[in-house]
């Protein structure tokens, strides 16, 4: 007797995974483009946009028409939206007015430093925050609900930058146990041969290990800055969704049919919790990369997000709507990516039409 | 004769702190047989759910039987380990319980959740157990089980949902069968097929069936025995069929009127039925509702005394 | 008809406002927080003996005492007062971009609940768009284009999170639409503005004044960070943000009090803001 499925079930829920995974990249491509219309709009459509392009230079009026045309400024609106277009698919993000080169090369030299940071944030961060989350739905009222609600609260309410400033403070100055806040590597030290543009993984790779420790030295403060910000949503939501699921009708028929623990946390609660929080984790992934402005700053990592700000303080702007333009594809990017795991975790949604 | 298997003596279950304790049920005495089919009868809020879900260990936190025993083949259920009950739950008393859809694990196939009860308790192979599931639901009326098994429970109506449960109740083969308002909620006719359902499959595998429902027309045409709870107390207890006709406590009276007669004249009991910890210990609970109310009912509680052979009452102005 | 579809929506204000005010257990230890906040930023001037932006090289650097309860900073300027006046920025910069925020989302959602499908979707999408920008780099745009400063603070503000407002008005606006409620004030003759103030309206209050509170909580950290990065208010101004800025090189050199104090303040402000929301969204039952 066959237990697995038909030729005719396979094929039907293939054709409707099929339908969500193309209706939602579609929406995904959308969004994009809007994003798109919306920058563009904003640096091109708000004003004489040559005064963003001119920065902070001083321009004779003959220099500024030159500027004008030189941009095609002085074209029709949706033609520049094209050319706009046409440029991004082809990987051209403009020109940083600062280093006189093209803004995606620039990107390329400072994207990996921001992935190492957000990468290191986010497994440390979801090592703490999920465990933390499921036990403290376990058992409400105890020790570690308790810290769950503390963790959550002043996660909140912590500006990032005044947190990891105060971090500096105390684990550098006075405990003098962390390094000084200088970037990737401590001021002197070689990086290894790039492989992956990943420090730390770099330095694995090539063996050497003060160089890692050292890397991993110089992560460790600001690597605390972030997950204490950017983790609360994701502790809230394992909380919930454990509450949810252990409180369920079916986790009630799990314990009224005799079901051994291991058998009733194992696979029937854990597959209904591990769904939503694999999608946050995804979304606060794409928070993460695109939110470490502030801390990158403060501890001068040369990622994007500092890129961004010295930018933003030279008036360089085309460099800033670059990475704004990065990270909003990446956050859209792990946006379908989630919803792949979803389609992927919940039969429910492999079956809606 | 019948042996009981199953004796529950004056239980008695509350919730809250020791010093402030509500009293939820105050002290059920049944003896269930193989085979026999028992109703427990009230309104939602007399204490009937807590009552089933106490002789398993089933409460909600806060909730706990307080006195009284469970005694299941001579061995007593109340303080049992959460380990030794699951020996017992699912395998010699399973719970069918209201609603289906929520009640089956929305992202694991039914025919897997069936199984899976019965390799846990039977030792069953996955193979082995996976096709004695398929053909219970086949035996549950479910049309073409064997592609069914593989579907999820949003896959279903609500009414196979149920048969699904009903399926998973029975294959480790319980002596006792508990259903919490198996077909409250569904529509008329599917409460008539998951009901024939569950007659049928309590005939055929012998098990008894302890039937609560707040609906007297389901506990008539399903039980043998008819307990009726009013605020945690037992007011009435006899067999269905002359409990029926002869209601002797006037509650019974009131809740046998208020079904729909042929005539269509409907009546109803006036007032609500009392919170739990707010009915005082030495007054009947009804008697704030109570068409033959006197003093006396509330300074003293009635005590179930059996007034004419097997039927036993709890009023002080009713005789045989 | 379910009890769902006919009980929600309360006749008029008697589910909004009145409800707030009534509940007696709204004053809690974060309402009261706020409330000495408030009121030590509208006191500053009565209160503070020093000029918040005076420079005084007499007394640069000096550790708090009995004088200067928080220090000075590099220019002499005492630190305790200018947290004070900086509780005046802060929070009107915010309050002030979540008003306007509250108030096109509060349009907009009820629009997209009324008029549904086509204006819902435009309106959606947008939000999602705008949305999909990582929160600083869109207000780096806006700062980009509209130039740095207080007015442009406010803009960024209700640019950020109107679609927040958008999202719970048209959660709690749509399906109140459907309800048997809605038809019968429609059969009654009330013309769309009309229940839409009427009816759907005061269901929002509570919710959207969770929302509010909390968001006022957020938008004063997006102020701060901006300033500190030098893109909003600028630095001689005791903006919160500014202040750290300043005070943020100093610590290498043990000055700690210039840097901690403003940020205590950012601290204790959006925790008292998060615990009045929560306050609030519990009145409602959520």
């Amino acid at each position: 007797m066959s237990t697995t499925l038909s030729r005719v079930q396979r094929v039907e829920t293939v054709t409707r995974g099929a339908t969500f995974v193309l209706r939602r990249l579609i929406t995904a491509v959308i969004t994009l483009l809007g994003v798109t219309l919306i920058v563009f709009f904003l640096t091109r459509g708000v004003g004489d946009p040559v005064y963003i392009l001119q920065g902070s230079t001083p321009m004779t009026p003959e220099q500024l028409d030159l500027l004008r045309q030189q941009y095609g400024l002085d074209r029709p609106l949706w033609e520049q939206y094209l050319d706009y277009l046409g440029g991004l698919v082809q990987g051209d993000l403009g020109t940083s007015l600062y280093t006189k080169k093209p803004v995606t090369a620039e990107l390329a030299i400072y994207f990996p430093a921001t992935l190492s940071l957000s990468v290191a944030a986010l497994i440390l961060g979801v090592i703490i925050t999920v465990p933390l989350g499921v036990a403290s739905a376990i058992k409400p009222g105890s020790f570690w609900n308790r810290l769950s609600i503390g963790f959550t609260r002043f996660g909140v309410a912590m500006p990032s930058f005044w947190f990891g400033l105060l971090l500096v403070y105390v684990f550098v100055y006075v405990l003098k146990i962390a390094p000084a806040p200088t970037g990737q590597l401590p001021i002197g030290m070689a990086a290894p041969p790039r492989v992956t543009g990943l420090i730390p993984i770099d330095a694995l790779l090539a063996g050497e290990w003060n160089v890692f420790g050292a890397a991993m030295g110089q992560l460790a403060l600001p690597v605390l800055a972030l997950a204490l910000t950017s983790f609360p949503a994701l502790l809230a939501l394992t909380e919930s969704v454990t509450a949810r699921v252990l409180r369920s009708d079916y986790m009630r028929t799990a314990r009224a049919t005799g079901l051994p623990p291991s058998m009733a946390y194992g696979r029937y609660a854990a597959r209904n919790i591990a769904s939503p929080i694999v999608t946050q984790i995804a979304m606060t992934f794409g928070f993460l990369l695109g939110g470490t402005v502030l801390v990158e700053f403060v501890f001068s990592w040369p990622g994007i997000g500092q890129y961004a700000v010295l930018s933003m303080q030279r008036l360089d702007f085309a460099p800033v709507i670059g990475i704004a333009l990065l990270t909003s594809t990446i956050y859209l990017v792990l946006y379908f990516i989630s919803d792949l795991v979803s389609l992927a975790l919940d039969p429910r949604i492999r079956h809606d039409s | 004769m019948v042996d009981t298997f199953l004796a529950i003596e004056d239980l008695t279950v509350a919730s809250g702190p020791d010093a402030s304790l509500r009293t939820i049920l105050a002290g059920l005495s049944l003896q269930i047989e193989e085979g026999r089919r028992i109703g427990l009868v009230g309104e939602s809020g007399s204490g009937k759910t807590m009552a089933a879900g106490s002789i398993v260990g089933l409460l909600p936190t806060g909730v706990r039987a307080v006195d009284g025993s469970v005694k299941l083949d001579g061995r007593e259920l109340l303080g049992m380990t959460e380990a030794q009950l699951r020996t017992v739950r699912g395998r010699e008393i399973a719970v069918i319980y209201q609603n289906a859809l929520s009640s089956l694990n929305p992202v694991i196939p039914v025919g897997r959740q069936i199984a899976d009860v019965g390799r846990v308790h039977l030792g069953l192979t996955k193979a082995q157990a996976m096709e004695r599931a398929v053909q219970l639901m086949g035996v549950m009326g479910i049309p073409d089980p064997e592609r069914r098994a593989l579907d999820y429970p949003h896959q279903f109506s609500g009414g196979m949902a149920q048969r699904v449960s009903i399926a998973m109740a029975l294959i480790a083969h319980p002596r006792l069968i508990i259903a919490d308002e198996p077909t409250t909620g569904l529509d008329a006719t599917i409460q008539a097929q998951v009901l024939e359902t569950i007659a049928q499959s309590v005939a055929e595998t012998g098990a008894a069936l302890l039937l609560i429902s707040h609906d007297l027309v389901v506990v008539e045409s399903m039980t043998d025995e008819i307990v009726v709870l009013y605020a945690g107390v037992v007011l009435e207890h006899g067999p269905t069929g002359e409990v029926m006709a002869d209601p002797l406590s006037p509650y019974t009276r009131g809740l046998v009127a208020s079904v729909v007669q042929a005539g269509g004249q409907v009546s109803y009991i006036p007032g609500r039925i009392p919170e739990p910890g707010t009915v005082p210990v030495n007054s009947c609970p009804f008697a704030a509702r109570c068409p033959l109310v006197t003093a006396r009912c509330r300074e003293e509680r009635p005590v179930l005394r059996e007034l004419r052979p097997g039927r036993r009452v709890a009023c002080h102005n009713v005789e045989a | 008809m379910t009890a769902e579809q006919t009980l929600p929506a309360k006749a008029g204000a008697e589910r909004g406002i009145l409800r707030v005010i009534r509940h007696p257990l709204l004053v809690n230890g974060s309402t009261i927080t706020f409330a000495i906040l408030i009121l030590l930023a509208i006191l500053a001037p009565v209160i503070t003996p020093y000029d918040p932006v005076k420079v005084d090289l007499s007394q640069i650097s000096k550790p708090p005492s009995l004088e200067h309860w928080f220090g000075t900073d590099v220019r002499g300027m005492d630190i305790f007062t200018r947290v004070l006046y900086g509780a005046r920025i802060d929070l009107t910069l915010s309050i002030g971009g979540i008003m306007i925020a509250l108030i096109i989302g509060l349009v907009l959602g009820s629009a997209a609940a009324y008029f549904g499908k086509i204006v819902d979707d435009v309106i959606s999408r947008f939000a999602e768009m705008l949305q999909s920008i990582p929160m600083f780099l869109f207000a780096f745009l806006i700062v980009a284009v509209l130039g740095s400063g207080g007015p442009t603070l406010l803009i960024v503000i209700a640019l950020c999170y109107w679609p927040a407002f958008f999202k719970i008005t048209r959660s709690i606006a749509a399906p109140l639409m459907r309800t048997d409620y809605v038809a019968v004030a429609q059969t009654a003759g009330r013309s769309g503005m009309g229940i839409v103030l009427g009816h759907i309206a005061p269901n929002t209050v509570i919710p959207v004044l969770s929302q509010a509170t909390v968001n006022i909580g957020f938008a004063i950290q997006v102020i701060a960070g901006l300033s500190f990065l030098g893109l909003g208010v600028p630095v001689p101004e005791p903006e919160w943000g500014a202040m750290i800025s300043v005070g943020a090189p100093r610590i290498a050199y043990g000055e700690w009090w210039m840097a901690v104090f403003p940020g205590l303040a950012l601290l204790v402000t959006v925790i008292a803001l998060d615990g009045m929301s929560r306050r609030l969204a519990k009145a409602e039952g959520y």
